[in-house]
Order: C-alpha cells, then sequence, then structure tokens
C-alpha cells in the first residue's frame, strides 16, 4: 500500500485552476449567504408589519407614534 | 495532514472570511488530490473542490467544535465525491475514457521503473473496481493516512462496519491483482 500513498503524493496539483476555483467557490458562497441574511431580515420585517397591521387602525396607530412616525 | 489552528477556525465559525479563506488554502491540494483519486479527471476533480469550499463556507457555523475541522472538511469532500459520482453516473465511463494511457504518462513521469509503473496502475485500476463504499475507505486509509477510528468518523458508522468494508476491499483488491499478474504471466 506503499504505492497508494506514492500514487496520491504523484497527484499533480493544477494550482492556477485550482486557486481559481476556490476563489470562485468563496464569491459565490459570500452571496449566497449576503442573500440568505437579506431574505431573513425581510422576512422579519414583513411579519413585524403584518402583525402590526392585522391588529387594526388603532394598534397601527399607537405602535407608528412609539416608533416616532 | 496540517493540524487544526482552531483559534482561525473559531474565526472562521463566527464569519471572518479571510481566516476561512487561509484555512482553505492551508487544505485545498489535499482537497483536490482526494478528489482526483475518486474522480480521475482534473475537471470533476475541480469541480468538488469548488462544491466542497462552497458548501463549507455556507456551513461553516454549522461546526461546533472546532478541533474537528479537519474531520468535518474531510466528510464534506468525501461527500460531495460521492455526489458528484453518483449524479453524473460516470464511474463506468471513466475506465473506458481515461485508458490507461494518461495514468501511464503520468506515472513515467514521475521517473519510475517500468515494473513499479506496472503495479502502480494495476494497482489504481483495481481500486476502480471497488464499490463506492469500500474505496472511500481504501483512499482515506491509505492515501490519507487515517486511523480506522478517524475513519469511522468521518463516515458516521460504527468501527466495526468500517474494519469490515477494509477487509473486504482488501481481499478484493488481493483477488484482482492477482488474476492481473496470472493474466499478464500467461501472456
Amino acid at each position: 500500500m506503499k504505492a497508494c500513498q506514492d500514487d496520491f503524493d504523484n497527484i499533480e496539483v493544477p494550482s492556477i485552476q485550482l486557486d481559481m476555483m476556490v476563489s470562485k467557490a468563496i464569491n459565490e458562497g459570500k452571496r449566497h449567504l449576503k442573500i440568505r441574511r437579506r431574505v431573513s431580515m425581510s422576512a422579519s420585517v414583513a411579519l413585524l408589519g403584518i402583525c402590526i397591521l392585522s391588529n387594526g387602525p388603532g394598534v397601527c396607530k399607537y405602535t407608528l407614534c412609539r416608533l416616532g412616525f | 495532514m496540517v493540524p487544526v489552528n482552531v483559534d482561525k477556525v473559531s474565526k472562521a465559525c463566527n464569519g471572518d472570511n479571510n481566516a476561512f479563506s487561509d484555512l482553505i488554502q492551508e487544505r485545498k491540494a489535499d482537497i483536490y488530490k482526494m478528489a482526483y483519486t475518486y474522480m480521475k479527471n482534473q475537471e470533476d476533480a475541480l469541480d468538488v473542490v469548488h462544491d466542497v469550499v462552497y458548501k463549507a463556507l455556507i456551513s461553516m457555523k454549522k461546526l461546533k467544535n472546532p478541533e474537528f475541522y479537519n474531520t468535518w472538511l474531510t466528510r464534506i469532500t468525501v461527500n460531495c465525491c460521492i455526489n458528484n459520482i453518483k449524479k453524473r453516473k460516470k464511474l463506468a465511463r471513466f475506465k473506458e475514457e481515461q485508458g490507461y494511457a494518461e495514468e501511464l504518462e503520468q506515472i513515467s513521469d514521475c521517473s519510475q521503473d517500468n515494473g513499479d509503473l506496472i503495479s502502480s496502475t494495476d494497482l489504481f485500476n483495481a481500486i476502480d473496481k471497488l464499490n463506492v463504499e469500500q474505496r472511500t475507505v481504501v483512499v482515506l486509509k491509505y492515501y490519507q493516512d487515517l486511523t480506522l477510528t478517524q475513519i469511522a468518523d468521518i463516515l458516521v458508522c460504527p468501527l466495526s462496519t468500517v474494519k469490515t468494508r477494509l477487509n473486504k476491499a482488501l481481499s478484493l483488491l488481493r483477488m484482482e491483482l492477482k488474476a492481473g499478474y496470472n493474466e499478464s504471466l500467461s501472456r
């Protein structure tokens, strides 16, 4: 099984392509995380809005006053 | 294998992208080599590297114990390799498409003598004929030089299962290599 280890060590690594692929994957991952964060923020805001509006005009007015509008 | 830098892993877990990049830079060659042993061609191996880095970045926060970073990354690599093989169903086609020429060329570049060259190629092909589970154990044990306990952790299965798979794989490899040797003698 020494041959296995030698084969593994002898595998040629294409450094340039590998670097490109790694940076591409990192950029895609960052974008994904950014989108995920935005979606969760928007969902939270939308939910809060729905909760306020569904409680009727009185509560809505009161909440908006408390928020400084 | 590169020892785990716990501080850096913790930083990466907390969303530090630079720390994550550094960690990946340290292990990228290992990931590529491991992917290459499964995929047997550069393009697919690079695709696997892409998938591994992407998945690792997205699920970095799920890593609860930074000490297990290497195990965790190896598990992602193995899973990505297996998924790619299943998805593309290239396993059977690789044996025909890749041919022996490329491997022979690559091995001869490493200035091995003819006897080593033949045995090495035979071993490579014999490993190819194992099923994915057995091959994974062989790759992790003999290519990555991991212990059976570490392999069991990576594959999330009992130690006895790993031992059984390894024994079966080794006996299949012995049979395959013996058959190849007898064939070459009869020629």
